[in-house]
């Protein structure tokens, strides 16, 4: 529901920043197509008053990533630069060249911890992104530990993968990771290239309750997260939620309201999934950075209008007819996006689209309604 | 959680964050109506001086460039964009934000404050146990690759993937849950539901009829003990597949089905 994101201030609370688009690996789920560099991307200076910029607009967790971020030479120095406004600063590697040095400067630059990606087991992990990669990725956890740093995980789940996170937390585990975030591949970047690897749909019926269950055993040797476009609503959902809140469940895509994503070429979007010009779309770029500060593009009149001035007439599909699309608004916009570039097709890779499509009403916690069931006949 | 506790819930948010908004106007309001106005909460000592004082020019727009918000301190405000959202340049209050969920944004990252670090040095423990970092064997800037010169092939090759038609019907929710359960865990109600699982060996190549599905493991996470998982089950040979010859000529590009009616 936009009024509560209203209320409890629209400001850019958290903030991906891509420092590249250059990347030495070529996944094949990767949701930006990350590979060559692009040839207009911020120079230090203009990254470290981007820097500024952030915080003083209020955000309190900024996340550097890629394409790999640790390509672009200065990552440490934009890390700290950060790190003197936020109080939360992260950076997400493919760990493919991350040595004990990056480790260091990343703990030196003052850096709040580490995650890696690593998307299953070592087969098929190798299989999405490089042969040795999975390696490379245990070996530089153990740098990042041995740095003093905190360790997180980041796993996409696709079809190959996603039987296999019970055995992934165990090995996790074992590894000394301590923070393990889960999210589905979306058919945008180079995945939409591989739709067949996506995780169907009907696969949500199982998955969103499994990763739920792993979600709420709180065990203190890993805590697990899902990411904002695991869900929504159903049984599971209050355990999918992070955080001792009084609305634990999900309150709507909060691009452009509390979550920002800038471009390494200074592009701005309400959130670095939504695909861009690489992927021929510009609709979702609200401005640059070497044309307008950070503040003017936040504050633009009209900007990020696809949710701040969002009304239920926009939504399609079930999502149009669902009990919950006030407060929904049909999900992850990048998840919508994947499936039809109008936005108005809805959310079939939502738990409660899937369930009452399945007839899994066992699954909910009340009789969907009649205009719901009407909806599937 | 059903609906209408989601929408209590949002109320009562909604009832309290208005009440923090309603409270220092009325205030204002109790004291304009007791008789408060803004001159009579400013009581200057000297009034004379400051008339003298304000009637100078100079120190008028000494006074204006005091002012934070001042067109004379920022240039630019006069072509500042309309604000409309509420609190759109003020950091929230940690209070308000506290009522919603952490966000998790997809490929962010998330490591909440108190996070810390395992020992995991093999020596932890010990009272002789060295604390120095071991330092890098090659310098991180040396060691970055350039990032076009790897193509894409250094990738394994991803295994035959049952194509749409051949996947198996599809699974009850919460199939893959465990039917053990530790004590000091109680089911949630969405594991109540029985399930069978669908089996797609991932290394098979596909096959006219799938091999019967092994009952599915209980996940480690959730067994009575969280020691290492036992080594699985031998997985079932594949059947015989009598060899295919391809046929000679080039068939055309399937194309794929097209999306079914929700």
């Amino acid at each position: 529901m936009l009024e509560v994101l209203k209320r409890a201030g629209m400001v850019p609370r958290a903030c991906a920043w891509e420092l590249t688009l250059g990347c030495n690996l070529r996944c094949r789920h990767c949701g930006s197509a990350a590979g060559p560099r692009r040839a207009d991307e911020l120079t230090l200076e203009e990254c470290l008053r981007v820097a500024d910029e952030l915080g003083a607009l209020g955000c309190q967790r900024a996340t550097l990533t890629g394409g790999e971020p640790t390509l672009y030479p200065d990552w440490d120095v934009v890390g700290k630069r950060l790190a003197q406004h936020i109080p939360e600063v992260s950076l997400i590697s493919n760990g493919w060249v991350w040595t004990a040095r990056h480790a260091q400067q990343a703990k030196a630059a003052g850096l709040r911890g580490v995650a890696f990606s690593l998307d299953g087991l070592e087969k098929e992990h190798d299989c999405f992104r490089a042969e040795g990669s999975f390696r490379r990725v245990v070996d530089a956890v153990g740098h990042t530990l041995a740095a003093g740093l905190p360790v997180g995980i980041n796993t996409t789940i696709h079809r190959l993968n996603s039987r296999q996170l019970p055995q992934l937390r165990q090995f996790l585990i074992d590894l000394g990771v301590r923070h393990w975030q889960l999210q589905f591949a979306i058919a945008t970047g180079t995945m939409a290239e591989n739709r067949d690897l996506v995780a169907p749909p009907e696969e949500r019926l199982w998955l969103i309750p499994q990763i739920a269950e792993l979600c709420r055993a709180r065990d203190s040797r890993i805590a697990i997260y899902a990411s904002d476009h695991v869900g929504y609503f159903g049984m599971p959902e209050r355990d999918l939620r992070t955080g001792d809140t009084s609305m634990p469940f999900w309150l709507g895509c909060r691009a452009g309201c509390h979550v920002l994503g800038i471009e390494s070429n200074g592009n701005v979007k309400g959130c670095l999934s939504l695909p861009s010009q690489v992927q021929g779309e510009s609709r979702f770029v609200e401005g640059n950075l070497r044309q307008s500060s950070l503040r003017d593009i936040w504050n633009r009149k009209g900007g990020f209008a696809y949710n701040r001035e969002f009304r239920v007439e926009q939504l399609g599909g079930f999502c149009a007819v669902c009990r919950f699309r006030d407060i929904c608004r049909g999900g992850c916009t990048w998840t919508m996006y994947a499936e039809s570039p109008t936005l108005a097709t809805g959310n079939p890779h939502c738990f409660y689209h899937q369930a009452v499509k399945h007839g899994r009403h066992d699954l909910l916690d009340e009789e969907p309604t009649a205009e719901e069931k009407a909806y599937f006949g | 959680m059903k609906e209408r506790e989601v929408r209590q819930r949002i109320e009562s948010f909604l009832k309290r964050t208005a009440r923090e908004l309603v409270v220092p106007a009325s205030v204002g309001l109790g004291l304009a109506l007791s008789g408060c106005d803004h001159t009579g909460l400013k009581v200057a000592r000297d009034a004379a001086a400051d008339t003298a004082r304000s009637a100078s020019p100079d120190t008028i727009l000494a006074d204006a460039t005091l002012a934070k918000d001042s067109v004379a301190n920022n240039p630019d405000l006069a072509n500042q964009p309309d604000l409309r959202l509420p609190d759109a340049s003020m950091p929230a209050p940690d209070a308000r934000q506290a009522d919603l969920p952490a966000q998790i944004v997809p490929y962010g990252v998330f490591i909440p404050p108190d996070a810390t670090v395992p020992d995991t040095r093999a020596d932890a423990g010990r009272p002789d146990a060295g604390t120095d970092v071991e330092a890098g064997t090659a310098d991180a800037r040396d060691d970055v690759r350039t990032p076009d010169a790897r193509p894409d092939t250094r990738q394994a090759d991803l295994p035959t993937i049952a194509p749409p038609y051949m996947v198996a019907p599809l699974p009850d929710a919460a199939q893959d849950m465990p039917t053990v359960m530790p004590p000091y865990m109680s089911p949630p109600p969405y594991m109540a539901a029985p399930f069978d699982p669908p089996q797609l060996p991932p290394d098979s190549p596909p096959a006219p009829s799938p091999p019967p599905a092994p009952p599915p493991p209980t996940p480690a996470y959730l067994g009575t003990s969280f020691g290492p998982t036992p080594p699985p089950p031998p997985p079932p040979s594949p059947p015989a597949l009598p060899t295919v010859t391809p046929p000679a000529t080039v068939l055309p590009t399937p194309v794929p089905p097209a999306k079914a009616p929700e």
